[in-house]
């Protein structure tokens, strides 16, 4: 059945400029998801406002539509998720209304668009890389450092933190599985105490456990048993 | 060895190339892409990665099943470094932290993918290309901190700069500012697929075939662009076809249509041997058939093993039901033959060198590995593989771009323009199914497609490929010229020169 729902965008032309409401009206059974509405928006030959006003494309980041890049991460209807897998119907109050937004704790470049470059330095000032990798005897079961992997730094972690964006040192989940995996795999040497150090520093210090991240990891990451995993490599374990 | 390297697309090539420059070189390398390493196209990546590692295998036997799989028209040469590399690939890869599935003495486990007669991928859990791109941007990172690799994100190709015929760096357009910037080097394009010329891939739309088009556009050859694999079991959602590994068919899936109400299992029917696990262009021929007959094909994952559906079919089994309500474990899922992989590319000799001095390609931009069709499992290994041979291929140049080379005019930013048009003429044109009639007709419709010249002209180029091969081979199929044609058991090369498109 078709219905008509109100998708209201929150737009900002640069990342100097103020941010402005723009509302369309789109009809379609709901069975659509956000990201393909966005992709259809743009694809018109004219794009249209609710008011009848013509607009310009909306800016935002995707590339595989199927929960695999993460990089349509923002905020629909207030909850920070990925685009590509939230359908219309889903997210709609019932007055059909839907408001996307970027995501709040990064620096938006424009319209939906962030910059999330600073979890990529985050993960360089951690210093996570492999020097040179153990043979056996991982703390981390093959499958965790498997799902550790599958992190796509989508951001949406960092968004729902209590802790991220208020203390400057904290570097939030997603450094966490990410130096967890290599800490883990790393042989003894300084460059593991170092990273060892820098976690305990970044995130084990800050992180007030309130775990809010478990819940909105959109891939649904074991984030609780990595972490405790880690803590295990890099805290509690004896030199 | 110093001098500037600029590498257009950050990966699973593009990262190759940089680490191999990186722990080779004292090269400044400058690592140029829209979006992070972590949104590339090879994140998407399912099956695997083909080595000869496994029991009974050998790289000669590698390149054979490459080589016929690909319908004789790649390099053996090529093909046989390239298979004889593949072990050690793995072996770093895994010294790097991809936790491969293992056997019980913790060597790599390797399985059977269609087209091959021995078990020759490895794999992990599933989703490996993520799992190879986690480790390679690991690696990277390195490198990035020491300041030997620099990243330019929300950067895209706009034009090669040349200095007497070679190339001497490239011009490069903000994604939103659309300021211009100049950056010296040689060049290696590592961009993937044409994806945007199409739609509906099972790729990342994010590989628009823009960069191509403009290379193409500047007179740069390229070679099979006729050749466009298509995968047997995609899903059609909305803007894209999702993909439905190999491995759900090497983990017992089954393909039917239903006849009388029956299923009726076509390919075991058809080819005992191999089965469900023909090569994706055969198994695809054979579901065009059916669906032209008013058939919906049907992938059945039914009654497999319990342990199967958490591990290695958990993420198709999770997809089908967020994207299509389908629950692979109760019903059979619906699936068509969906664009997957451009075999065609910039053309490179077995080095990775294209004719023009100071420009390299590597990963699915290039056309090296695959013919006229590609193994599962030879995409990963013809990046990473590619990406370092290109790499060598710099490294071992008589010539060096210092920095403060002569940038020449600065181009103009690309206009803003729909490629949704163009799509649905080349998707129509280039489909499974080729023939005289519907390619002539697509080459008048792009006429009439209001995009940039360089885009109108690369689409021709793509058409009039498939026109001029006047049989079919591999994925290449012409309703028209149903046979093999030895006459042209050779790589088609097209070249742009003086605005007009000539081929070799």
């Amino acid at each position: 059945m078709s219905r008509t729902f109100k998708i209201t965008v929150k737009r900002q032309d640069s990342a100097s400029d103020k941010p402005y409401l723009q509302t369309f009206a789109y009809s379609c059974d709901g069975r659509i998801t956000v990201a393909d509405f966005l992709r259809e928006l743009n694809a018109q030959d004219r794009i249209v406002d609710v008011e009848g006003h013509e607009v310009s494309p909306v800016v935002w980041e995707c590339a595989c539509f199927q929960k695999k890049c993460g990089a349509c991460a923002m905020r629909i209807n207030r909850h920070p998720a990925l685009a590509c897998s939230v359908f219309l119907e889903d997210a709609a109050n019932h007055r059909g209304e839907i408001l996307l937004e970027p995501l709040g704790k990064f620096p938006v470049v424009r319209d939906l668009k962030v910059d999330r470059s600073m979890i990529s330095d985050r993960l360089k000032e951690m210093r996570v890389w492999l020097t040179e990798k153990k043979t056996y005897e991982f703390e981390q079961s093959p499958d965790l450092q498997f799902q550790a992997a599958r992190c796509m730094l989508c951001g949406i972690c960092l968004e729902v933190c209590l802790t991220f964006g208020c203390d400057p040192d904290f570097a939030g989940a997603a450094s966490m599985v990410k130096a967890g995996k290599t800490i883990d795999q790393n042989q003894d040497d300084d460059h593991l105490q170092e990273m060892r150090g820098k976690y305990r520093k970044h995130f084990f210090d800050h992180c007030c456990q309130s775990l809010a991240c478990v819940k909105a990891c959109p891939l649904h990451l074991p984030l609780a048993e990595l972490q405790a995993a880690v803590n295990r490599q890099a805290v509690w374990k004896k030199k | 060895m110093n001098g500037n390297v600029v590498i257009i697309g950050c990966g699973m090539a593009g990262l190759s190339a940089a680490l191999q420059l990186a722990r080779q070189s004292d090269y400044k390398i400058h690592l140029v892409s829209d979006m992070m390493s972590e949104r590339s196209q090879s994140c998407l990546a399912e099956g695997g990665i083909n080595a000869a590692i496994g029991p009974g295998d050998s790289a000669e036997l590698h390149c054979e099943e490459t080589k016929k799989t690909g319908c004789s028209l790649a390099d053996t040469e090529a093909l046989m470094v390239m298979a004889s590399a593949a072990p050690d690939i793995i072996r770093e890869l895994d010294e790097w932290g991809v936790p491969f599935v293992k056997r019980t003495n913790h060597s790599v486990s390797v399985r059977r993918m269609g087209g091959q007669t021995c078990a020759r991928t490895a794999y992990t859990e599933n989703g490996i290309g993520r799992q190879i791109i986690d480790v390679l941007i690991q690696q990277a990172r390195k490198y990035e901190s020491e300041g030997r690799i620099r990243r330019h994100v929300s950067w895209t190709f706009r034009a090669l700069a040349k200095q007497d015929g070679c190339v001497c760096g490239v011009w490069l357009e903000h994604l939103d500012t659309r300021e211009m910037q100049f950056v010296p080097g040689q060049v290696i394009m590592a961009c993937g697929g044409l994806n945007g010329f199409f739609g509906n891939a099972t790729g990342s739309t994010a590989n628009t075939g823009i960069a191509a088009a403009l290379l193409f556009a500047d007179s740069v050859p390229f070679s099979n662009l006729e050749f466009i694999q298509f995968h047997p079991t995609t899903l059609r959602l909305k803007g894209k076809n999702l993909l439905i590994s190999e491995s759900a068919r090497n983990d017992g899936g089954r393909l039917f249509v239903l006849r009388d109400g029956k299923p009726y299992y076509f390919m075991e029917d058809k080819y005992p041997e191999l089965g469900n696990l023909m090569p994706r262009d055969v198994v695809s021929r054979e579901e065009c058939i059916l669906i032209k007959q008013g058939a919906q094909v049907y992938l059945d994952l039914r009654g497999l093993p319990a342990k199967t559906y958490e591990t290695t079919l958990a993420g198709i089994v999770s997809d089908c039901i967020l994207f299509a309500g389908i629950n692979p474990t109760k019903e059979p899922i619906p699936v068509e033959p969906g664009i997957h992989y451009f075999m065609g590319g910039i053309q490179v000799d077995k080095h990775h060198r294209s004719p023009v001095k100071g420009l390299y390609a590597a990963g699915e931009c290039a056309c090296q590995y695959h013919g006229a069709n590609r193994l599962g499992g030879n995409s990963l290994l013809g990046a990473i593989h590619g990406g370092k041979t290109a790499a060598d291929a710099v490294l071992r140049s008589e010539f060096s771009i210092p920095d403060g080379s002569s940038e020449g005019k600065q181009p103009v930013p690309l206009r803003h323009f729909r490629m949704e048009p163009l799509q649905s003429v080349m998707r129509t044109a280039m489909g499974l199914e080729r023939s005289k009639g519907q390619l002539e007709n697509a080459l008048d419709a792009v006429e009439k497609i209001s995009v940039p010249d360089e885009v109108r002209l690369f689409s021709r180029a793509i058409l009039l490929s498939a026109l001029n091969r006047t049989e079919s081979r591999g994925s290449h199929f012409r309703s028209d010229y149903p046979d093999c044609d030895p006459a042209f058991q050779k790589s088609s090369v097209v070249q742009c020169r003086n605005g007009e498109i000539q081929f070799s």
